[in-house]
């Protein structure tokens, strides 16, 4: 006779670690637990991200200190739909974040109780027919990053291609809908984010909002001009032109120093 | 000051001589405005009042040592100053008077023993005085010095205990690899948790101030051990160690936040990883001492290692060494240099 309940389907899974001993150990305990069919591994973040869009995959397993992105960069750049669960050896300040944005953490080196557990909550998460939205990124990063300490890049996703954008770079950001228009290196790129969140983890001294859609680096500013008397027209040394509202003008130039 | 080499080559304190030439002066004077003796004459009267004035007023600063000015004890302090001036004065008018008259010459104004007396007394708590500031200023920038070196072994000792931290993120990423060797490699999980012991004990004990270099390699080279068995292919070490260098003194753990920092920043933060070098040589009178790593600095606005390490760094040598040493440290395009100086000897010659 045979069971007459069918075997849950397995967990297709990506593994992102970059010690590789690591690595081999968690897909050891993976194997030993069954149930999760590891569809591809990856050893930096960039990998990661790539791997997530190929293969789909229902749980990412995310490591956070990786080559290239880290873990919170990755998971900025994942479309919604696999729950994420992180692995890290200890991360004092991210921990309380995990537990918003991620189905489940777990630290390192990982029992294979826990990781049972672990493998148990995303099957709960999977099977829920209203899947929470994921917290966004943004709320992550802020919990993770200490006070004080201000983002010095940005992780950007455009089609296939990644890039990773070093915030001195960065001339402006405005916002369009759901997302951010980010001009810088002569070309622009969109992110799924909104602009107050972008705000909150870039350096005021550097990082302007001039309107309310709208926010410059200040090292690029080559002039402003009054349009009316509410409105002004910030010049870029690129050529790209900004709107500003009054107050954005007055904090512009309180930054600027004039 | 030429004259003041001289006087001290007569090896008299300078203080006498002024007390003495500036009583001199003023006895003099007094004699001839006061008492209207010739100048010529006055000259040689005031020699035995100056003589015994500056002995007496030299001899207060023997009052006063062990006297210091402190607040609850200053009014004990001047009143037995005030007596003792006043006997001063005493002396003074009375031996020179004395020895005026023996000399049947000097002033026979009734006013001249007055006039002696009050300027004696004058002067001999001007003396004590003037020796009571000196030796308050004394005590308080001796004291001063005394606060400013313990607070510098105090600051010293915690960055000491600051390098010594063992950071968590290696501790249990090193337990991870450790359980992840006990399958595959045995041995392999054997010898790195030997290692992990021994970097712990080191860490954990008491930590003296200075070892030798070998020493100090022995720990970095068990924490690179560590490190290789995590990354693999990633990590390269190579040393460049003069022989002659092995013994000489070095502050226990002043590498180890800068190859700290060489993994975290070089190896950790890239795919292919690259060459970690670590160098010591003996250049002219000074031991050099270098970490040299790669630099992965791909989008990122600070190109090199958090401040952290290099503060540490800096802190101790300045602590220890009181600017005898110095660290330096430079990124090139895809190399990042840590470079100190230290001298050869733990103390000026």
């Amino acid at each position: 006779m045979t069971s007459s309940v069918p075997p849950a389907p397995p967990l297709r899974a990506v593994v992102a670690e970059d010690e590789p001993l690591i690595r081999e150990l968690f897909l050891e305990q993976l194997a030993e637990l069954g149930g999760v069919e590891v569809v591809a591994t990856c050893k930096d973040g960039l990998e990661a991200v790539r791997a997530t869009q190929q293969h789909a995959p229902e749980v990412l397993f995310l490591d956070i200190s990786m080559p290239k992105l880290d873990g919170f960069e990755v998971l900025e750049l994942l479309e919604p739909g696999v729950s994420v669960v992180f692995v890290t050896a200890y991360d004092q300040h991210a921990v309380r974040a995990f537990e918003a944005a991620a189905v489940d953490y777990l630290l390192k080196p990982v029992s294979s109780e826990r990781l049972a557990k672990a493998v148990a909550r995303v099957r709960l998460d999977r099977a829920r027919k209203d899947v929470a939205p994921r917290p966004s990124s943004d709320e992550l990063r802020h919990g993770a990053r200490p006070e004080g300490v201000w983002l010095d890049r940005l992780a950007v996703k455009d089609g296939s291609e990644i890039g990773v954008i070093p915030v001195r770079e960065l001339r402006f950001a405005r916002s369009e809908d759901d997302y951010v228009r980010l001009g810088a290196n002569g070309r622009e790129w969109l992110k799924h984010q909104t602009l107050g969140a972008l705000e909150a983890s870039l350096d005021p001294a550097s990082f302007v909002r001039i309107h309310r859609t709208c926010m410059v680096n200040v090292a690029f500013v080559t002039r402003i001009e009054a349009e009316t008397r509410d409105r002004f027209v910030v010049f870029l040394s690129d050529g790209t032109t900004l709107p500003a509202s009054r107050p954005g003008e007055r904090r512009l130039r309180e930054v600027l120093g004039l | 000051m030429p004259l003041a080499r001289l006087l001290r080559w007569l090896q008299l304190p300078l203080d006498f001589w002024m007390v003495g030439i500036g009583s001199w002066f003023l006895s003099a004077t007094t004699l001839v405005t006061l008492a209207s003796q010739p100048l010529s004459l006055a000259v040689w009267l005031a020699v035995p009042g100056a003589l015994l004035l500056s002995a007496v007023c030299g001899s207060s600063r023997y009052l006063v040592r062990g006297r210091a000015l402190a607040p609850e004890r200053r009014w004990v302090t001047l009143g037995v100053l005030g007596a003792t001036s006043l006997v001063a004065g005493g002396v003074l008018s009375a031996v020179t008077s004395g020895v005026w008259l023996a000399a049947a010459q000097g002033p026979d104004s009734p006013r001249a023993p007055l006039v002696l007396f009050g300027s004696g007394a004058f002067f001999y708590l001007a003396a004590a005085l003037y020796y009571a500031a000196r030796q308050a200023e004394n005590a308080a920038s001796a004291a001063e010095q005394q606060s400013l070196s313990s607070s510098l072994r105090t600051r010293e000792a915690e960055l000491t205990a600051l390098s010594a931290k063992v950071n968590p993120h290696f501790l249990f990423n090193s337990l991870t690899s450790i359980a992840a060797l006990t399958t595959r490699d045995p041995e392999g999980a054997r010898r790195m948790s030997l290692d992990l012991a021994a970097l712990l004990r080191d860490r954990l004990g008491e930590h003296s101030e200075f070892v030798t270099l070998e020493h100090e390699l022995e720990t970095v080279r068990l924490y690179l051990g560590i490190e290789r068995v995590r990354f693999a292919e990633r990590l390269r070490v190579r040393e460049a160690i003069q022989a002659e260098v092995l013994d000489l003194p070095v502050p226990k753990l002043i590498l180890q936040p800068l190859v700290e920092n060489a993994i975290k920043h070089g190896i950790a933060g890239s795919d292919d990883g690259g060459e970690v070098l670590v160098s010591a040589e003996l250049m002219g009178t000074s031991l050099q001492l270098r970490v040299e790593s790669p630099l992965e600095r791909v989008g990122r606005e600070r190109p090199a290692p958090s401040g952290q390490g290099q503060r540490l760094v800096r802190g101790r040598l300045e602590a220890l060494y009181a600017g005898r040493a110095s660290c330096e440290f430079a990124a090139s395009d895809d190399r990042y240099v840590a470079r100190l100086i230290l001298p050869t000897e733990l103390a000026a010659p």
